[in-house]
């Protein structure tokens, strides 16, 4: 989808509407991670479902070497991230001493994939219409 | 493959079965066979003309066979879903008509 169509999308979906179905989806896709076999389907299974969140306009699913990414995300920063180490096995995991180069940038939000020990990567969600995200 | 479904399901009913079941697996979509490509189509389709043909199917998509996008693509043409061994209904189905 362009990012024009998609910021028309965007704009024409009521928050109050949006938030049963979203989450929803969300809940949903939770439920489907078990069936995703490896790194790299999950990061193109959830590339593409972030982005379709009212309010994203581009995304990276970043799981230490595999990652997948929507609506023209740039990402020339990650070429140089500590955590790619050229790993390809199917579960492994990245530092948590090591924090996102995008956690600061404005407009961008960061979520770790991460239990109380280890981290997987991180959702890296660049914001369309910073209200809806702001409750 | 849409006008053959409904001949079954009518094949099924003079029969005297109260309605007929399908099961397939999907793998075949990425061998290269001709129109393979419209995989998505066909799968809408089948929702939009249940009504002529209430049978329930169910598609098996090998997720080691195929890429997350994809999957997510196939989850908005299938109303219904199987998390965690139940059938559960499918929030990002969206209907062949919206």
């Amino acid at each position: 989808m362009i990012d024009d169509e998609k910021k028309s999308e965007n704009e024409q979906l009521p928050l109050s509407g949006a938030n049963g179905i979203i989450l929803g989806q969300l809940m949903a896709a939770q439920n489907l991670l078990f069936v995703l076999p490896n790194k790299k389907n999950i990061a193109s299974f959830y590339a593409p479902l972030l982005l379709s969140i009212p309010g994203v306009r581009s995304c990276r699913v970043c799981l230490g070497d595999f990652f997948s990414k929507e609506g023209g995300f740039q990402d020339e920063p990650c070429s140089n991230c500590p955590n790619r180490k050229g790993i390809d096995d199917e579960f492994s995991t990245i530092s948590k001493d090591i924090g996102c180069q995008y956690a600061h940038k404005p407009s961008i939000y960061t979520i770790s994939l991460e239990t109380s020990e280890y981290r997987f990567g991180n959702f890296v969600i660049e914001i369309d219409q910073s209200g809806l995200f702001e409750l | 493959m849409i006008e053959r479904s409904g001949k079954r399901y009518k094949i099924a009913k003079e029969a005297g079965f109260s309605g007929s079941r399908a099961s397939g697996e999907m793998s075949w979509a990425l061998k290269g066979i001709p129109g393979s490509d419209r995989i998505l189509e066909y799968e809408s389709l089948l929702n939009a003309v249940k009504d002529e043909f209430p049978h329930s199917g169910m598609c098996q998509y090998d997720a080691r066979l195929f890429d997350g996008a994809t999957l997510l693509k196939v989850l908005q043409v299938h109303p219904y879903i199987f998390a965690h061994g139940q059938v559960v209904q499918n929030p990002y189905f969206i209907k062949p008509n919206d």
